[in-house]
């Protein structure tokens, strides 16, 4: 059905869009989470269709270890996030300069 | 059944770990908040035990018979590198122990969770050495930069802990999908994962059409970006300093030396086996960063005032070493390579077991030195400990009878006998400009004028005897150094192809 | 016009928009709203391409838990409203090389789409026979991944365990600055315990 169409595309496009989130950002760390979750996301339906196009299971199998792994590094990063608004009540990206060299 | 007696035996050093580690925290949880106790804390005694886990789980992995198979269906590989090297990080890790004992005692660091992530981060580590697949090589990388974040960011009360953490966090979690990414190229377009099979399905291939030619170095180049960046070389270093200096000083000398030989390990998997036959093009992106990472790590250290900053910048240039010797890609490239890597290790725990004593004495309390200028005439007031940094210092910069000379030495061996004379000179000429920062550190302590006389708290038997065996081994390795080469090259052999 | 075709540029297009606006809305909470909505689209999108096991895994996944933990942070942090101007000045290489790169894939993206094909002219003809008897996505799965890849399961066990004792020893403590009631101290109050008279100036 999809042979014409390139699935590749769509989410190596979605991948450029979140890369573009964690570079352009400036304003909160909440937005580049999102936008890692994003590009996981995107990573994950390229494994899928490559799993199909390719009639194999690796990729689904391996996008489902990604869903996990995600899922863990998303909890990871909220409890840093909110240890370090426990001290310094903001999350803005320009104020993390306590370390300059 | 036999099958899986084969897949169990190469493991058995994590499933001990990983058996104590429920046991340690079932232990933990019970007693650390149980009220007829009164709450007691757990840290000290935890550490003596994860001592005692290591020491086992080395003894475990030294007695085994050596087997040289893929296990686990393929996604996991043993032979004579992955067993020497499990040796090795049961060493470094025991080690490391003994030197930060105290540290966490001074600091304060209660809860007992700490022991149960080092223990993690280890069997992550293991299990990083013996990945032979892309999805093992995944799962293990960010299982083990998951345990390292929480690390950096365990000091929760501190603002540079957690701002480490926050950053260390983004960075590595961006760098883990730029790999994912690469995978997912690399699987979508030959369909292959395990590294093996790659190599076969490349051995001999004819320029393929140029789509999927392009397809593939992206894939190779995000894969390899992300490695790089693991390991802190040059133009993907952004994350080092700051994490270095932010995270406590025990888990500093932890990242620095733990993760280097795994992820090089995985760096020599892929660059000299799976994609041996892209060798043309790994090599412009491994020369471009040696190139960078001694570059930057030698400058910038100049400009240094905080110890774990100078620490952190000079192992980015050591780092550019090691990729040094991958770069002729044949075994005396790899030997010299791991090498170097041990060399270093020793040395950094030397170093860092110099910093974690060096502590002043303030009425009523103690600090631990921060800044490079605490050094000054350091040889009035303890010169047994300035000694000892300066042969630790002139074993960095490379001077003849120390252990880094033949490290460097080795390194620039192996680079000269492929005729790479361009970057041979570079370097030799970077490491000239490195001595004279180290040398300025050894001017500070032994010729400028004293203020005030500083009383230095007392050291502690573990670091004493932690510092007097790293200062020994790297002053006297030249007595016999083929107790080190030989085993290195033993280790190099499994990446004959 | 094949209804498989226009869904699958219709999830695509929605996908990016709505991913376009994850990154560029100042509100934390609509760019919650808008990751939600790329999750659900490319729900779709996998379920027109089959495994369906995955798409419904991706919105109980991301949608269920991610997102919601998301807004729960979103909400517990409280953050202040600030439209702080954004300094393109050291961020314009990185940004010029991402619009470049965005701008040839969109251009090959176009160059395959080929309109004519668009139209269905090839019927073909299902035998339900046939699929009725083939394996299902979770079935497949549920086959491979406890005995092949027992391996990866293991692993990703350790991970979770790993995610469950960090967030424990990062967020737990016992805060001390924050007034608690409590009952059994509240219960063994008694006037002579509370009141005491000091007797400030002694008279002469």
């Amino acid at each position: 059905m999809f042979q014409q169409l390139n699935c590749t595309n769509i989410s190596s496009l979605l991948f450029l869009v979140s890369l573009l989130g964690i570079f352009l950002n400036q304003k909160n760390i909440l937005v580049m989470l999102m936008s890692l979750e994003m590009m996981f996301l995107s990573i994950s339906f390229n494994l899928i269709f490559s799993s199909i196009r390719l009639d194999d299971i690796i990729g689904q199998i391996f996008s489902l270890l990604i869903l996990t792994v995600a899922a863990a590094e998303s909890s990871i990063g909220l409890a840093i996030l909110v240890i370090y608004y426990r001290i310094r009540s903001t999350i803005t990206v320009e104020l993390m300069n306590l370390m300059k060299g | 059944m036999n099958n899986f007696l084969y897949d169990i035996y190469p493991i058995l050093p994590e499933i001990f770990i990983l058996s104590n580690v429920c046991i340690l925290l079932v232990y933990g949880v019970l007693f650390s908040s149980s009220i007829k106790l009164g709450y007691p804390l757990l840290a000290q005694n935890l550490g003596l035990l994860s001592c005692q886990i290591l020491g086992c789980s080395f003894i475990i992995t030294y007695y085994q018979t050596f087997l040289n198979l893929s296990s686990w269906s393929d996604f996991f590989i043993n032979d004579i590198f992955t067993f020497k090297t499990k040796c090795l990080i049961f060493l470094m890790c025991l080690g490391w122990i003994l030197i930060t004992f105290s540290y966490i005692n001074y600091e304060r660091i209660n809860s007992f969770e700490y022991w149960i992530l080092i223990l993690l981060a280890i069997v992550a580590i293991l299990f990083i050495i013996q990945s032979y697949d892309l999805l093992t090589m995944y799962l293990s990388i960010e299982f083990q930069s998951l345990i390292f974040y929480i690390l950096a960011s365990f000091k929760r009360t501190s603002e540079f802990s957690t701002e480490a953490g926050l950053k260390y966090f983004v960075l590595g979690a961006f760098s883990s999908g730029l790999l994912l990414f690469g995978s997912s190229l690399i699987y979508g377009l030959t369909g292959l994962t395990n590294f093996l099979d790659l190599a076969k399905f490349f051995t001999g291939m004819p320029m393929l059409e140029l789509s999927s030619w392009i397809g593939l170095t992206t894939g190779f180049t995000l894969i390899l970006v992300s490695l790089l960046f693991k390991l802190s070389a040059a133009p993907f270093h952004m994350w080092a300093p700051d994490v270095y200096e932010g995270s406590p000083t025990s888990i500093t000398l932890f990242f620095s030396i733990m993760p280097k030989l795994a992820i090089l390990s995985l760096l020599l998997k892929l660059l000299i086996l799976s994609f041996h036959d892209f060798i043309t093009f790994w090599r412009i992106i491994i020369l471009i960063c040696i190139i960078f990472s001694i570059m930057i790590g030698t400058l910038s250290a100049f400009s240094q005032i905080k110890w774990k900053r100078f620490i952190a910048y000079s192992s980015i240039s050591h780092v550019g070493f090691f990729l040094l010797a991958i770069l002729s890609g044949n075994l005396e490239g790899i030997s010299s390579s791991i090498f170097y890597v041990i060399i270093y290790v020793i040395t950094m725990l030397g170093i860092f077991s110099f910093i974690l004593t060096l502590r002043f004495y303030n009425y009523s309390y103690h600090y631990q030195t921060r800044y490079l200028q605490d050094l000054i005439s350091l040889s009035r007031f303890n010169p047994a400990l300035a000694i000892s940094l300066t042969l630790f210092l002139f074993s960095m910069a490379g001077i003849p009878p120390l252990g880094g000379f033949f490290a460097k030495l080795f390194v620039l061996l192996s680079v000269l006998q492929t005729k790479s004379f361009g970057i041979s000179i570079f370097v030799v000429l970077m490491s000239c400009i490195s001595c004279f920062y180290y040398i300025k550190l050894i001017k500070s302590m032994y010729f400028s004028s004293i203020n005030e006389w500083k009383v230095l708290y007392p050291i502690n038997k573990l670091n004493s005897l932690l510092l007097g065996f790293s200062l020994l081994f790297i002053s006297f390795i030249f007595y016999d150094i083929e107790l080190l080469s030989i085993l290195s090259t033993l280790m190099s052999f499994s990446f004959l192809n | 016009m094949n209804i498989d075709i226009f869904l699958f540029y219709l999830f695509s297009i929605f996908a990016l928009i709505s991913s376009l606006m994850v990154i560029g809305l100042t509100n934390a909470v609509h760019s919650v709203l808008f990751l939600i909505l790329v999750f659900c689209n490319v729900a779709g999108l996998l379920l027109l391409l089959g495994p369906e096991f995955f798409s419904f895994m991706l919105i109980i996944v991301y949608v269920g838990a991610i997102a919601v933990l998301f807004l729960f942070v979103v909400m517990m942090l409280n953050i202040k409203l600030k439209s702080t101007n954004i300094s393109f000045s050291s961020l314009w290489p990185i940004g010029i090389l991402t619009f470049v790169i965005l701008l040839s894939q969109f251009f090959s993206s176009f160059y395959e789409l080929d309109l004519v094909k668009f139209q269905g002219k090839e019927l073909f003809f299902i035998s339900w026979a046939n699929e009725n008897s083939n394996l299902t996505n979770i079935k497949v799965i549920g086959k491979v991944l406890y005995t092949h890849f027992n391996l990866l399961f293991l692993i990703c066990g350790l991970i979770l365990l790993v995610a469950m004792i960090g967030v424990i020893v990062l967020t737990m403590h016992q805060r001390v600055d924050v007034k608690k009631q409590q009952i059994a101290l509240q219960l063994a109050r008694t006037a002579p315990n509370v009141i005491k008279f000091i007797i400030l100036r002694r008279k002469r």
